[in-house]
């Protein structure tokens, strides 16, 4: 009976991955069978090559986004799927499973809500459905915004004092990403707040990266823009730039107004609002940036960013 | 911060920096790792203009996942971008033939040592060519796990996270690689013993 050859363990031997004992029986059999030695040396040679081979160098400068890198996300502690709760989820599958129905019942009898009209939630009043029976804006959700067009806008980068930061991308589009930004998380009722919202969109040249010998030059876009206060249907500002106007929802005499010298207008990233009084502090306004899907290119999906606000 | 000092640094303390909005440090780890990222797309892919493509978008990709990025294994992560970028360009290109010592534009990119003779330069170039030709033989995941290791130099626990496969799928499949790769430079200039030979 012809012996195994050991050519499965050629790359363990040429890393000293073996133990005492297959090493002595791996060299044993390569110096008594010569198909297997000269296979080895074969081995060895063809690492050897590769190892030579010089290192290449980078032909051009990589070119970055002309915006700064992204800050840091919100501070806040957010529900994820960490490895502590993936943990808890193998430990407790049966608990994990309940869970999950529950939530997907919850989540069946918002939607059946909230698709009962068709009017989008950001589109309702500040004062809620004509028979106040629509659900409530939860913790954290995405809202529809009555958005087909972003308008054009001139472009800049987020102040430096706008420290919280979030953003949306398009995984097969980097270079587009929305940015939804403001100076604090903590707004004081009665006071005016700013936010920073922008879409950066590479034109053709960005479409090839590498191509040029400058930074890929990029288009400005205020996004569809929405604040509302969680867990009511009250929106105090929506902002639909298809028509380059706003859609001020009525106020309900807590003072919402929007503030002098704002810039809603389609000129820039910052859009001011004035926090109503009436809010107790504690409560939080959902910021929401909606990209809608396809607008970017054909086949893009939809982005939204988020911030939450508390008021102080 | 001066150039030098920002590359000092380490790639965690980098990227704190770019997260705070300093380009320059995000610069920095560009730097630090573009031309290994882009060695290895050139092995895997065989084309300047593709590997300097790869390697673009490979940090495109980091600058808007700064936020989630951690330094410790940033160089998993943007070798485990590049190869998928690299997959990707190979799903959709067709094979074209190119000389690997020259960019789109014609520039040279790996010049052979100046200290040898014209022979010995051709010999070289031949022996980078034939081993581009063997690399090109074996399948995209076997070629990833031997450039990974015998040309980038990575740990089993970098490639492991390069390529989201365990350690021990990563030792089997570079054997596996290597003893291909072995058989695919047979009687190429890289072969042992062809220098000798064609003296």
């Amino acid at each position: 009976m012809t012996p195994r050859h050991l050519d499965d363990l050629f790359s363990a031997a040429y890393e000293d991955d073996l133990s005492p004992a297959e090493r002595t029986r791996f060299e044993a059999h390569v110096q008594a069978c010569e198909p297997c030695a000269a296979a080895y040396e074969e081995f060895k040679a063809g690492i050897a090559v590769l190892r030579e081979l010089p290192q290449a160098r980078m032909p051009h400068a990589v070119h970055l986004p002309s915006t700064s890198p992204v800050a840091e996300r919100r501070a806040r502690p957010t529900i994820g799927l960490s490895w502590f709760n993936l943990g808890l989820l193998r430990r407790f599958p049966a608990t994990a499973a309940a869970g999950a129905i529950a939530i997907v019942l919850v989540v069946l009898a918002l939607t059946h809500v909230g698709t009962g009209g068709n009017l989008s939630t950001a589109a309702l009043p500040a004062s809620g459905g004509a028979n106040g029976s629509t659900a409530p804006l939860p913790a954290h959700s995405s809202t529809e915004v009555s958005c087909t067009q972003p308008t054009a806008i001139i472009g800049s980068s987020p102040p430096v004092s706008f420290a919280q930061e979030t953003q949306a991308a398009d995984p097969t589009e980097p270079a587009l990403h929305l940015v939804l930004a403001a100076p604090r998380l903590v707004v004081a009722a009665g006071k005016s707040a700013v936010v920073y919202a922008q879409l950066s969109v590479p034109v053709s040249a960005a479409a090839n990266p590498g191509s040029v010998a400058s930074a890929p030059p990029t288009r400005a876009l205020l996004p569809c823009l929405s604040v509302g206060v969680a867990n009511t249907t009250r929106q105090l500002l929506v902002l639909p730039p298809s028509s380059a106007s706003l859609a001020i929802p009525q106020a309900t005499g807590s003072g919402f107004a929007v503030a002098p010298g704002t810039e809603l207008s389609a000129a820039g990233p910052l859009v001011t609002f004035v926090v109503p009084t009436g809010l107790a502090p504690g409560t939080e306004l959902h910021v929401i940036a909606t990209i809608p899907a396809g607008f970017a290119a054909f086949g893009s999906p939809a982005l939204t960013a988020e911030l939450t606000l508390t008021i102080g | 911060m001066p150039a030098r000092t920002l590359k000092c640094m380490d790639d965690e303390a980098l990227l704190e920096r770019a997260r705070r909005g300093d380009r320059d440090a995000f610069a920095a780890i560009v730097t630090r790792h573009q031309d290994e990222l882009y060695t290895m797309a050139l092995r895997i892919l065989g084309t300047p203009a593709d590997a300097a493509d790869v390697v673009q978008e490979t940090f495109l990709r980091a600058y808007v996942r700064i936020p989630v990025l951690r330094g410790q294994t940033i160089r998993a992560w943007l070798f485990r971008v590049a190869i998928n970028c690299s997959h990707d360009v190979q799903r959709r290109t067709v094979r074209r033939p190119a000389d690997p010592l020259e960019d789109a534009e014609g520039n040279i990119v790996e010049l052979p040592d100046p200290a040898l003779g014209p022979e010995a330069s051709a010999l070289a170039r031949e022996r980078v060519a034939a081993v581009r030709e063997a690399l090109l033989t074996l399948h995209p995941d076997f070629r990833a796990v031997v450039v990974l290791r015998d040309v980038n130099d990575l740990s089993y626990e970098e490639m492991s996270a390069a390529l989201r496969i365990p350690i021990g799928t990563v030792k089997s499949r570079l054997n596996r690689s290597r003893s291909m790769l072995a058989k695919a430079l047979r009687g190429t200039a890289a072969a042992p013993g062809f220098a000798e030979e064609h003296a």
